[in-house]
């Protein structure tokens, strides 16, 4: 027998009373206001929300927002799928290439403003929740509190998040 | 005294750092305090998330062979090991097999549990830790003393340190925010350049066939986007039926590991990329027996949060180390028991049965409740303490008798008398190192009572 087949084994004797799977309630929205709360918890989280001037091309404000920084890390624009305002995550899946999600120094995420929902039930549940390889909820850039519990902004991830609302 | 009194004697001896250490993790339970109290449903959600694994448990054969059919499909190689042997044996395999020397590791408790390093170091194979706590207690050559946060009883002058004399860094500069950067910049080239990455699974979604890992540093990330190998190895209680599901762990994890409402990156994993690959381990290591042991088997609901150990006085005052299981506070105790009884009873002793423990688990472990039956069966495997074992005898003598009792509380008061050294030595349990006896009162309530003094009409 392979390991496979014993661990099975040992677990179908395992004696476990059966127990259905929980109807998992629906959620309403903390505060209706989903664009208000999901720029709150994203700067909870360390990002920054920018929103598009209806006048303003996308390409014009991503210039605005990214600057004269210049080098192959330095900025990646990527596209959001949704956004979810109890957290300020928003949904990507890997578009134009998972790496450069996590090594540039500024991350910049588009995101139409309708695209948000509530909570992350509302997430798992919404079609727009669909990705080939891979995809990531990313929530702000990245950080640790590893050194005495001092929160520092920008750890081995971007070191700045800023959502374009589109 | 027992195992672990004898090793906290030692860091409650640095009162100073003590006092330090019991603020840190304080404060990270009252940030999930806060974070908690923001989601009105939170009780709901415990709720949920207890009856989800209890489901998935009570279906786990079910659970793990759709788990492992639909991530075969995906294209994601599947492993299985019995035991920790096994699974370094795998891990060891897909490397040699690939002539690849050097791993890239973000946080896995599982090779922990496994001493995965020391297995893959003794066969030349370079392990770096990325995860920036991790990274430290590597560099420091010592264990996590926390799951979540491996370097919380470390102080920055301590890691500004061990970096100036192993990374070169400035010896001077213990800013969080530069000894961070070092840090990045020094694992930079380490994930860019690198062949093998390995992540541990936070859940493994059964009707997908994907498995999702959740970090705030990025580091895991960096090193499955880089690396052509990713090697994520799991325990099988990590299953979980469907996405609806995640829907309630997500919203629970980091609220009760660290108080954010999610983790940075919440990574969701399928498929291999063209020409990569994607191992996963599933590893029993004595899961299947616990599963078996229907007073503990609720220790697999567990999501390695940490939430217990933040809350646990016992462990905020004694820290990581003076646990003899690799993981510490409620948690630790419950697991070590299963592990091996014989050898980590000593830590039962480190818990007041406050229960805090069990207030703030995510998934509703009866913690503080398994640690009081773990006691009960003490005496049964030759383990009690024998001063203890004599004092409960004494006391249920007393208690069982109204006569002895009654004139045990007539004496009493006298104690109060008695030179300090004649009640507080190594004999009275109670004294234990520190404590006064309490003085007792002149007079009963009872006969306060009866002579209309109490105060009350």
């Amino acid at each position: 027998m392979n390991a496979k087949e014993n661990i099975i084994a040992r677990l179908s004797i395992a004696g476990i009373p059966e127990t259905p799977m929980p109807q998992i309630a629906a959620r309403e929205a903390a505060d209706t206001d989903l664009v208000r709360h999901f720029t709150a918890m994203l700067a909870a989280a360390g990002g920054s929300v920018v929103e598009k001037e209806p006048e303003k091309t996308i390409a014009d404000v991503i210039g605005t927002i990214t600057g004269d920084t210049s080098g192959e890390w330095a900025f990646t624009v990527a596209e959001g799928r949704f956004g979810v305002a109890e957290n300020g995550a928003v949904w990507i899946t890997d578009i134009y290439g998972r790496s450069r999600l996590f090594a540039s120094e500024h991350l910049v995420l588009t995101l139409p403003r309708t695209a948000i929902v509530a909570t992350m039930g509302d997430a798992f549940a919404d079609p727009r929740f669909g990705f080939g390889e891979f995809g990531c909820f990313v929530a702000g850039p990245s950080k640790t509190a590893d050194i005495e519990q001092s929160l520092v902004t920008g750890a081995h991830g971007a070191i700045r998040v800023t959502v374009l609302l589109i | 005294m027992s195992t672990h009194s004898k090793k906290a004697a030692a860091f409650i001896a640095d009162s100073e750092r003590a006092a330090w250490h019991d603020r840190a993790l304080w404060h990270v339970r009252s940030k999930r305090d806060d974070a908690a109290g923001a989601v009105g449903e939170w009780e709901e959600l415990r709720s949920e998330a207890s009856e989800i694994k209890r489901h998935t448990l009570s279906h786990l054969v079910r659970y793990l062979e759709e788990f492992e059919s639909n991530a075969r499909k995906n294209g994601i190689n599947l492993h299985w090991a019995e035991d920790a042997a096994e699974t370094n044996e795998a891990v060891y395999g897909i490397l040699k097999e690939r002539g690849i020397r050097k791993l890239l590791k973000s946080k896995s408790m599982l090779s922990e549990e496994c001493r995965l390093n020391a297995y893959l170091a003794e066969r030349g194979v370079e392990v770096m830790e990325t995860d920036l706590g991790e990274r430290i207690m590597q560099l420091m050559d010592s264990p996590p003393s926390h799951i979540v946060m491996p370097a919380i009883h470390v102080r920055r002058e301590e890691i500004a340190g061990i970096f100036a004399e192993k990374l070169g860094t400035d010896p001077a500069n213990c800013d969080p925010g530069y000894l961070t950067r070092q840090a990045r910049e020094r694992l930079r080239e380490e994930f860019m350049f690198a062949s093998a990455a390995m992540t541990g699974v936070n859940f493994a979604v059964a009707r997908d066939g994907s498995f999702v890992v959740c970090t705030n540093e990025g580091n895991a990330d960096m090193g499955t986007s880089f690396a052509d190998v990713h090697i994520a190895i799991m325990g099988i209680d990590k299953v979980i039926p469907d996405y609806r599901s995640l829907g309630v762990f997500t919203r629970l994890l980091a609220r009760s590991a660290t108080g954010q409402n999610i983790t940075t990156y919440t990574s969701v994993y399928r498929r291999p990329v063209t020409d990569r690959e994607i191992h996963l381990i599933i590893v029993d290591n004595g899961r299947s027996r616990s599963l078996a042991d229907s007073s503990h088997r609720n220790m697999l609901k567990c999501m390695r949060c940490g939430a217990c150990i933040n809350t646990c006085p016992v462990y905020r005052r004694s820290g990581g180390y003076s646990y003899s299981y690799f993981i510490p506070g409620p948690v630790g105790i419950n697991l070590g028991m299963l592990a091996s009884p014989h050898e980590h009873s000593g830590n039962l002793s480190a818990c007041t049965l406050c229960r805090s423990c069990s207030g703030v688990c995510p998934a509703r472990i009866d913690l503080a409740e398994q640690i009081y039956g773990w006691r009960q069966t003490l005496d049964g495997m030759g383990l009690a303490d024998p001063a203890k074992k004599m004092t409960s005898k004494g006391i249920g003598a007393l208690m069982r008798s109204h006569g002895v009792f009654r004139m045990a509380t007539e004496i009493a008061p006298a104690a109060n008398l008695l030179p300090h050294f004649v009640l507080h030595n190594r004999l009275n349990p109670y004294y234990g190192g520190g404590r006064d006896m309490p003085r007792f009162a002149r007079t009963t309530f009872e006969k306060l009572w009866k002579h209309g003094k109490t105060g009350l009409k």
